[in-house]
């Protein structure tokens, strides 16, 4: 009793760094914004936005314009590490189960009304609403990570929730751009129907017009109260520099390429690799790229004929040669990621690094002891993310002079994942979104498929471990856990990982600023356009 | 007349009727469903069940039939899956847009197409009528979307004389949105220009055999008078019901080319809705083009005895 | 006289095009599917003519095979919907009365349908192939020949020899295999002809749209869906 008096508030995990940052947010820090930049920045989204409910009715493209004008009590940093966004420091009680916020000071939301906990409290209540669907509601509710038992808002400043149990993740979960960050709103947000409506957040730009079909605008927050500091990730410095952004929704990639060549549009995220070399030469165009924790591979469904033997599985994976696979597919952007920890992650250590090397003869070898006799096996690719319908044809191809007889089968998009859910195909070329700790990852394709048939791997003793390093929240012991996990996911190899998608955007030479990173997601603030 | 009008409506119930049934199941026979694509790779049981109930997609496939029918007949579209905005204005606005470039092109392209096709039929088998023939020949085996991309890479990119991409309405700023109309009406009125030359061309050489514009020539009328008074208006039947059938298809139908000059038209909204299996957009825009279809169809076949006296409407 | 143009132009082309179709059932310079890494994306040169696609295939090589597939796909989509169309068409025509009116209401039900966009939906629920694509683009198109055909027979029936046919007791389905089908040959015919070329660009717009012919087989739809960048 007397020690946890003693230390009545322990920094967990992340706790230090949110002091530290939040020491430097006490700092009379009434910064001025840069002056204006001026203009229309019109960057591209391939599809219309869905909607801008933040984490309920969402894609990548809303999650992208939704987190300009929404924040949340945290947010991820460059590093993909968890920050302070609104609050100024995070507290975390001695039991590993009580989170305190404590808010910034004076934040305005875009109709100038100050943010107050009571605010925090409304937006929470209505993410913790069954009702509203909010996509990361079971990391909450007690069927994830997470149970939140209690919320409260003491004082004006002051946001307090208390979990069930302690966990690694929660922090790493609230800030989930899939998630929409958890963004903090304001109530009339709200329409009278109780449905939402408009977004009224405290981010940099605000909401401003959505031409169906079109584009989106969002114009400068005056009123934007920036962290102090660098830009960093989704938190730190943030500065609305161009009057006006412009988010214009091309389809077609052709057509992308045409308007950004000729300037109808100033930045193009997701620029495709391919077309690396041909900007190369052109002056007027910039290029970036950034390794993504988005990890691409083969996914195998083992309770299937053929591919249920072990032994064809990594038959299938010792045809492939990796290095020319990763190298072709990504045009030399990246390496072959061989485990489940993406390249990017602290957790990728020697063990998940370790190469897997071709042998053709080694993997013919093991098909004579399946009793492989060239059938078929059919693998599902699409064609909606074309490095992976690349790699595809590449595996088929490889496979082939191993004497392995893959089927390619192409869907649309919405038609695998259909199959994916339902766990209804003998193999198939996915590609995962970031999952931002290792844990996640592993999660993401383990669990019982009687219960979940879209879990890939079916294995107590993997899950158990997997929940463990969910707790624990000291480093090398997670380190020893996943170094098993990857042992055991070796020994198994329900999936064969192959790389992690990089991030790529081009932009016009009049465009400074604008940085890919590995989260993947466009930031137009603190971009300026000349 | 006006009665056979009205019997020709009434008679498209039942195949409206029939077309919206079949657009029911054809969707919901296609794999893959909204919500488990909203939540992509995550999404547990539980929150797709919820979202599906919420969408009303957990009742029996014939109530969903029922209760989507008693609203269209009512004049409700419903709302789209993906963002909740009624569908039927949605579909009335982005038909403005499909409209007017296929109305605009298809106009154009029997203009043009008649013209040449008489000139290459009058000309039969000189070099200019070869040449012709060998033009069509060519532009008809390219596809659209690919002649629109190559349209867009030498007008837009190349000589930078219009814009890449972009649509204003033309009730907004007319002038401008001619600019963003150039090239996709462009692309739509060269193909279809072909498909009418060879029609016409087609026709007007049946007609020029026949002994009354022998006659007409012996009578010592003008070339131009011959082909004006006698092959035209007696050859313009069969291209009248191609560029009926043309209208019927487009109308509903120009997704690839609205994609590829990005254009917010019904082809687009249809294709998009397809894609994100917007249940309620796929149907209402595939009942609204039947719907399009039968009436050009009729109108078609109203004006059909102005050019060909022989028959009546009735 | 009234063909020559169209075979001076055509013939040239076709013979071109057929051979290179048959020369690929017996030979290609490079295998059409066999990817080769290091030699990608190359322009046209000596040991490539017509360079490589992003897999390092000969592009050639993928053009030759891909006119054998996009015609084998052609020909099927034609076949298909003429049997099925001028069947239905037939006898549609020669029975009239409720029959008729129940299956025109169907077929005009399916013209109103874009046919593109029938073919699309066919396709995503069939699953990819070369015989979903037959099927998809044969139903898409079969309701035009289903028209075309119940027309001829109409103004058929009424003549005199089908008359005479019936008078002289040969049975219904006599008289329509023998003497209605035959007569409905030339319309067909000229349908089917520019159905080939619409299934061939169809196929195209399918790829486009990313529903073609699956991988690795060339057609000349996804080749060009393909190298649109």
């Amino acid at each position: 009793m007397d020690n946890l008096l003693n230390a009545s508030i322990r920094k967990h995990l992340l706790g230090a760094s949110l002091l530290a940052a939040s020491a430097l947010a006490l700092a009379p820090a009434a910064q001025a914004q840069p002056a204006p930049g001026g203009g229309t920045l019109r960057s591209m989204i391939n599809a219309d936005l869905r909607s801008t409910d933040p984490g309920v009715n969402r894609d990548l493209n809303s999650d992208a314009i939704t987190m300009h004008m929404l924040e949340g009590l945290v947010a991820y940093r460059e590093n993909l590490t968890v920050g302070p966004m609104l609050a100024q420091k995070v507290d975390l009680s001695a039991d590993g189960t009580t989170y305190t916020f404590t808010l910034r000071d004076g934040l305005t939301f875009h109709n100038g009304k100050p943010l107050t906990s009571d605010d925090v409290l409304f937006a929470w209540k209505r993410y913790l609403d069954p009702a509203t669907q909010w996509r990361c509601l079971s990391e909450f509710d007690g069927k994830g990570s997470a149970k939140v038992v209690d919320m409260q808002a003491p004082d004006p400043k002051t946001f307090v929730i208390r979990i069930e149990k302690p966990s690694a993740l929660f922090l790493g979960q609230m800030a989930r751009i899939d998630c929409g960050g958890s963004a903090i709103y304001h109530r009339d947000s709200i329409g009278a129907d109780g449905k939402w409506a408009t977004p009224i957040g405290t981010g940099p730009y605000m909401w401003s017009e959505w031409r169906r079909g079109q584009s989106v605008d969002l114009v400068r927050f005056p009123g934007y109260k920036s962290l102090d500091g660098k830009p960093d990730g989704l938190t730190g410095g943030k500065a609305a520099i161009a009057e006006k952004v412009r988010f214009i929704i091309i389809p077609e990639s052709a057509s992308a390429k045409a308007a950004l060549y000729s300037g109808a549009i100033d930045v193009r995220p997701d620029f495709a690799a391919r077309d690396l070399d041909e900007v190369k030469g052109r002056a007027d165009i910039r290029t970036g790229t950034h390794p993504t924790m988005e990890t691409n591979g083969i996914l195998f469904q083992v309770n299937e004929p053929i591919v249920k033997d072990v032994r064809i599985r990594r038959a299938i994976s010792m045809a492939i040669n990796r290095e020319e696979l990763v190298d072709t597919v990504t045009f030399g952007l990246t390496r072959p990621a061989n485990s489940m920890v993406p390249l990017a992650s602290p957790y990728s250590g020697p063990v998940q690094k370790a190469e897997w090397k071709r042998d053709i003869p080694g993997a013919k070898k093991l098909l004579a002891e399946a009793g492989y006799r060239g059938e078929p096996i059919k693998m599902i690719v699409t064609k909606r993310f074309m490095s992976l319908f690349d790699g595809a044809v590449f595996v088929q191809s490889m496979a082939k002079e191993a004497g392995i007889n893959i089927e390619l089968e192409v869907l649309e998009w919405a038609a695998q994942l259909d199959l994916y859910g339902k766990g209804t195909y003998q193999s198939m070329f996915f590609s995962f979104s970031a999952r931002l700790d290792a844990a996640l990852s592993y999660e993401m394709i383990a669990g019982p498929k009687a219960t979940q048939t879209r879990k890939v791997w079916n294995d107590p003793a993997a899950e158990a471990l997997i929940s463990q390093a969910m707790v624990i929240s000291d480093v090398a012991k997670r380190q020893a856990l996943f170094d098993q996990l990857h042992a055991k996911f070796m020994e198994e190899l329900p999936m064969i990982p192959l790389w992690n998608s990089v991030d790529i955007a081009a932009w016009r030479s009049n465009v400074t600023g604008y940085t890919t990173w590995a989260a993947s997601m466009p930031r137009l603030w603190n971009v300026t356009i000349k | 007349m006006t009665g056979y009008v009205l019997r020709r409506l009434l008679m498209t119930i039942p195949t409206l009727l029939l077309v919206s049934l079949a657009v029911f199941v054809l969707v919901r026979l296609i794999p893959g469903d909204p919500v488990s694509l909203m939540f992509g790779d995550g999404g547990t049981p539980e929150q797709i069940a919820r979202g599906r109930a919420a969408l009303g997609l957990d009742q029996p496939v014939f109530v969903q039939f029922w209760r989507w029918l008693t609203r269209i007949a009512v004049g409700d579209f419903g709302n789209t899956i993906t963002d909740g905005q009624a569908v039927l204005p949605l579909i009335l606005e982005r038909f403005q847009v499909s409209a007017s470039v296929v109305l605009v092109s298809v106009a154009m392209a029997a203009v043009v197409g008649v013209t040449i096709g008489i000139i290459a039929a009058w000309k039969q088998d000189s070099k200019l009528d070869v040449g012709i023939v060998g033009l069509t020949t060519v532009i008809l085996s390219i596809p659209t979307f690919w002649l629109g991309l190559l349209l867009l890479l030498l007008f837009g990119l190349k000589l930078g004389w219009l814009p890449v991409i972009g649509y204003v309405p033309i009730s907004e700023e007319p002038w401008k949105a001619m600019l963003f109309l150039l090239l996709p009406v462009a692309t739509l009125t060269l193909h279809e220009s072909g498909v009418v030359t060879r029609m016409a061309r087609a026709s007007d050489i049946e007609v020029l055999r026949l002994e009354y514009i022998t006659h007409a020539r012996a009578k010592g009328l003008s070339e131009a008078r011959v082909l004006a008074r006698h092959v035209l208006p007696n050859a313009f039947a069969p291209t009248w019901t191609l560029i009926g059938l043309i209208l019927g298809n487009l109308l509903g139908g120009i997704a690839v080319l609205e994609t590829v000059f990005t254009l917010p038209g019904l082809g687009r909204l249809l294709a998009d809705g397809v894609f994100a299996r917007d249940y309620p957009v796929v149907q209402g825009c595939l009942l609204f083009t039947a719907l399009l279809y039968v009436i050009v169809n009729l109108v078609v076949d109203l004006f059909y005895p102005l050019f060909d006296p022989r028959v009546s409407a009735e | 006289m009234k063909r020559r143009i169209n075979f001076l132009i055509g013939f040239p082309i076709v013979a071109v095009l057929g051979t290179m179709a048959l020369t690929a059932l017996f030979w290609t310079p490079y295998s059409p599917t066999g990817t080769r890494i290091r030699s990608r994306l190359q322009p046209p040169n000596s040991t490539h003519w017509l360079g490589t696609d992003e897999f390092g295939r000969d592009v050639l090589s993928r053009i030759m095979d891909g006119a054998l597939v996009s015609f084998r796909v052609a020909l099927a989509t034609m076949i298909f919907a003429i049997i099925v169309g001028s069947l239905i068409g037939v006898v549609t025509g020669y029975l009239r009365g409720w029959t008729d009116r129940l299956i025109m209401m169907v077929n005009d039900a399916m013209l109103a349908f874009p046919g593109i966009l029938l073919a699309l939906a066919i396709m995503v629920i069939l699953g990819p192939g070369q015989s979903s694509i037959v099927i998809a683009l044969g139903l898409a198109y079969t309701p035009s020949v289903v028209r075309i055909v119940r027309g001829q027979v109409l103004s058929l029936r009424e003549k005199e020899y089908i008359e005479a046919s019936r008078m002289i007791g040969n049975s219904e389905v006599y008289t329509m295999l023998r003497h209605i089908l035959p007569n409905c040959i030339a319309p067909i015919a000229v349908l089917g002809t520019s159905m080939f070329g619409w299934a061939v660009l169809s196929e195209s717009a399918l790829s486009f749209l990313g529903l073609g012919v699956p991988p690795p087989a060339a057609t000349w739809g996804n080749m060009l869906a393909s190298a649109r960048g």
